[in-house]
């Protein structure tokens, strides 16, 4: 006997597939970071430091550096604002190293936050490096809806093409040992 | 009918993967809080009716909070413009954010002579032990167990299942409601439209 499947079902059954391929996984080492596209900064000097070109939006990937270090966060998670002062202290560390200056680059993505909100975070902690608004979780299920604060340090340019190379979760650790991590993987000939 | 069976399990398991996709930015998605929310899945965006609009004198009340004593509405006429802002209810998604923000948001309200009233519908014990991991909340947070939902009732965001709407209502001095925002229920609604409200209300009522 001929089974026929109801052609409602069919439909729904096609629209659940965009949603199910938009939930990304966990970003894990060794993984290549999905694409993650993100608005042009309206500042120059935002632009300046992220090495990016013309356009209207960038993948993170085409940011200027051979390490990319990526915190997810929301401004309304108290773990991220505990954390903010020593987000701060992380990008200091990395402006004062004269090798890691120019080769660590560092942003912010504030999942389910508008520009307002990213914007009061940045003013109310001082942020200094570039902060982006994930209003919609575009990006937050892209990478597994990971739980915030989460880290990302991925290698950037031809040879790394977003190779991620370390992950954390709830806290970034004491700066030392995270500073100790990204002198090794900035290395020249660093895997 | 086996057949016609494995031809409905296919497009049933989509939508039910879809549905848990679609919920997952409701979460509670700080890690101080893993493990600790209850998770009731994807809700009815909004589930009463309100009973009071824009322009009218706000419902009076008088609540236990957590740290003031009995805190009144009364007690903010001709001092402050009052942010009442419901959420459903202690341990459950979204709201466990919702207040922390605010939290970091006290220049903002405060720039427009405003207080952040927060609300839910459960009783002291549990909003002292919910509270406790958002951080000192420099804003009073009010019970509104007994009667049940009897302030949410009147506002008329009263759930049917006992809890309330993740609501904001911004009454200014003379005791008018001059903004409603009843969220989705399982979205935060966005701090910059509160401001907005906050700096009309300002600039145009009674300051």
């Amino acid at each position: 006997m001929k089974i026929r499947t109801p052609w409602w079902l069919v439909i729904l059954c096609f629209l659940a597939i965009p949603t199910v391929v938009a939930a990304g996984k966990t970003p894990a080492v060794g993984d290549r970071l999905v694409d993650l596209r993100l608005p042009m900064p309206e500042s120059a000097d935002t632009r300046d430091y992220l090495g990016l070109p013309p356009g209207n939006s960038f993948s993170v990937t085409a940011i200027a550096g051979k390490i990319l270090v990526i915190e997810i966060f929301s401004m309304y998670c108290p773990h991220c604002q505990r954390e903010a002062p020593a987000i701060n202290r992380l990008y200091q560390a990395i402006q004062d190293s004269e090798p890691l200056r120019d080769r660590v680059k560092m942003i912010g993505i504030g999942v389910g936050n508008s520009t307002f909100e990213i914007n009061h975070f940045r003013k109310h902690y001082s942020i200094l490096f570039p902060l982006f608004p994930d209003e919609d979780f575009t990006i937050h299920k892209a990478i597994g809806e990971v739980r915030t604060p989460f880290f990302i340090v991925a290698a950037l340019g031809p040879n790394g093409n977003g190779r991620i190379l370390w992950t954390g979760s709830g806290s970034m650790g004491a700066l030392e040992t995270f500073m100790a991590r990204l002198n090794d993987l900035a290395k020249d000939g660093a895997p | 009918m086996i057949g016609h069976r494995r031809c409905l399990v296919l497009p049933i398991a989509a939508v039910l993967i879809s549905l848990t996709v679609l919920c997952g930015p409701c979460l509670g998605a700080s890690p101080a809080m893993e493990g600790m929310i209850y998770d009731p899945g994807h809700l009815k965006p909004v589930d009463s009716e309100l009973t009071v609009k824009v322009g009218d004198p706000a419902p009076v009340f008088s609540l236990p909070s957590l740290k003031n004593g009995t805190v009144s509405l009364e007690d903010y006429l001709g001092r402050r413009n009052a942010i009442l802002s419901f959420v459903p209810a202690a341990w459950t998604p979204v709201c466990s954010d919702q207040w922390p923000g605010y939290n970091i948001a006290r220049d903002l309200f405060e720039q427009y002579d405003a207080i952040v009233l927060g609300i839910t519908v459960d009783n002291l014990p549990t909003l002292f032990a919910w509270t406790r991991q958002m951080g000192d909340l420099w804003f009073p947070v009010l019970s509104d167990f007994w009667p049940h939902g009897e302030t949410a009732r009147r506002y008329g965001v009263l759930r049917t299942d006992g809890t309330a709407e993740r609501a904001l209502f911004i009454i200014d001095k003379t005791g008018i409601i001059r903004f409603i925002l009843v969220s989705d229920i399982n979205r935060r609604p966005d701090l910059g439209a509160i401001v907005e409200a906050l700096k009309t209300i300002h600039s145009t009522g009674a300051n």
